[in-house]
Formats: C-alpha cells, structure tokens, sequence
C-alpha cells in the first residue's frame, strides 16, 4: 500500500476513533497534522503568535468535524491546508484593511528592496523575505507545491481553483521568487551560473 | 502550459532555497504551549460530545422525591398519611381520648373537648 494510502487510512481511523471518544487518538492527529499547519500558517503570516493562533483555529475546525467525516472522500491533510490557507488568507486581508495598506501587485517585477538588509548568508530568511513580496495566492500556491510538496491537482482543490490557474499562479511565483534570489545566489553560498 | 528554458532555469535557481525550507518545516515542532491549547479544544469537543447525565430528564419518581425533599421528606410525608388514614379508619372517641392522654386518668374523659378544658386548667 502506498505510504499516501496508509496516511489516509490512518487519519480516517484516528478521526473515527476520536469521535467515539478517544482522547489518544486526538494526541496523535494533533502530533502528525499541527507541526505542518504551523509551518505552512507562519511561511504565509510571518508572525508566529498569529501563526500558532490559525494553527489552533484549524484543529479545532477539526475536532468540530470529526463526527461528520466520510472515510475516504478526502485526505484529511488537504483538508486542514485548505482550511489553513482559508483562515491565511482572512488574516492578511484584515491585516491589510487595518494597516490601509493595498496588496501586492500581483506581477513579477516588484522591487527587491526588502532583501537588503538581510544578513548575506541566511537562506531562509532571503526566500522568506522574497516569498513575503509575492500577492498572497501566488505565495501560497509556491509554498505548497514547492515546500509542501503537494500535487498540482491537490494545490488547486486546496486553493479551489482550477489546475490552470494553479500552474499560471506558479509560473508568475517563481519568475518573481527568481528575479529576487538568483542574483543573490553566490552571496547566499550557493554556486553561481 | 508549455515551459520555456528560462522557466527551468528559474525552477533550477530556486531549487535549493525550496530544498533548504523543507528541511528546515521538517525539523518544525509545535510548541508545548499550543500543543496544549489544541488538546484542551480536543478534550471541550470530545466531552460536549458524551451523554450527560444532567442532561437526562428524570422520571416522575425522581421529580416526587426531589419535590419532598429527599427520601427523608417524603419518608416523613408517607407516615403522616398513614398516620391520618389510621385516625380517620379508628373510632373517633377512642382516637380522642387517646390524643388527650395525659398520664393522668382522672383528667381524660370520653369527650375530647371537655378533656382539653380540664387539662388546661389541671395546668394552671
């Protein structure tokens, strides 16, 4: 069985379990799906109190839904993603309102000035920085099929668009993401063309 | 969509940065504090789910016993109505003269008012 199929398998039998009862089978959803959630809320928030908060707002939503849960319809893990990215995305919208600020232009010749004063070597940092300039949905769509390392099919159901628009969201990304980190490529220790 | 050289290029440059915060979500932990807010909202949900008793209606035996006051009160109550049934079933004038004994046969007589007004002066 492949390793995609027994993650399912056990995420429908922990979720089943839950819902009769079973505060172990909580722990251990909590443990395989919170560490993830977190990682993929503070890439897109960069704040981590706010990160920690959609990451416990999504398991929530979970616990909510375990009793409703059909067994083999959906991998629960693009499930919480989708949710993730839902609760993301709200959060910069509000973000925005607040500080009266308008999104980024959603093309790929923004200025790479953010990355100025970031120290040379951290790599991290640099596509972080870089990440952070790109419009929301363009992140998200790079973060999660480069980092997360999800399917074109499963960004798209993630995001609910469709696979096209995926793809055109990528290409935009990562043109963006290269204008500002390859020239910035020896700098950061990796090897220049 | 058709990929152009500069697009493999591109996907060729980021690679490593890609590969670098992989690594780096791998290593990613909750911390204790957050893991402890989520188990908390587990266990408010998991328990909100069970049956509860306090949510179950009582029957009409537990609604008569809790209107008396307990098995005490309505133990009481249940002695006192035999108790009246008993006096209402017995002759009236031995049930009289019985309730105005006093210890003192002088005092008690067949009819139950005239014994109350004797007893009440044998007291002054």
């Amino acid at each position: 069985m492949p390793l995609d199929a027994d993650a399912r398998h056990r995420d429908d039998a922990l979720l089943a379990r839950f819902a009769s009862g079973d505060g172990a089978a909580a722990r251990e959803l909590a443990e395989r799906h919170a560490p993830r959630v977190l990682a993929l809320a503070r890439r897109m928030l960069r704040d981590n109190a706010e990160a920690e908060d959609v990451t416990q707002e999504t398991m929530l939503r979970m616990w909510r839904m375990a009793r409703d849960w059909r067994t083999g319809e959906a991998a629960l893990g693009t499930w919480l993603h989708r949710v993730a990215s839902n609760l993301c995305i709200d959060r910069l919208r509000k973000r925005r309102e607040t500080s009266g600020g308008g999104e980024a232009p959603d093309t790929a010749d923004a200025s790479p000035g953010a990355l100025e004063g970031l120290a040379a070597r951290d790599r991290a940092a640099a596509l972080d920085a870089a990440l952070a300039e790109l419009p929301d949905r363009q992140r998200l769509a790079v973060v999660l099929r480069h980092i997360e390392e999800r399917s074109n099919p499963e960004v798209a159901e993630i995001m609910g668009v469709s696979v096209e628009a995926v793809e055109s969201l990528l290409g935009r990304g990562k043109r963006a993401l290269a204008a500002r980190l390859t020239p910035r490529r020896e700098e950061l220790g990796y090897d220049a063309d | 969509m058709t990929r152009t050289r500069s697009d493999r290029k591109n996907d060729a440059d980021l690679a490593p940065f890609f590969a670098e915060a992989r690594r780096r979500d791998a290593e990613t932990e909750a911390p204790s504090v957050l893991m402890a807010r989520i188990m908390a909202d587990a266990d408010d949900v998991r328990l909100a789910a069970m049956p509860r008793r306090a949510a179950r209606r009582p029957g009409m035996l537990e609604s008569l016993r809790a209107a008396f006051g307990g098995w005490r009160g309505a133990t009481a109550l249940a002695a006192c109505a035999v108790a009246g049934v008993w006096i209402g079933l017995s002759d009236l004038s031995e049930t009289a003269t019985a309730l105005v004994w006093s210890g003192d046969a002088g005092i008690a007589s067949e009819d139950p008012v005239a014994a109350f007004f004797d007893l009440a002066a044998a007291e002054i």
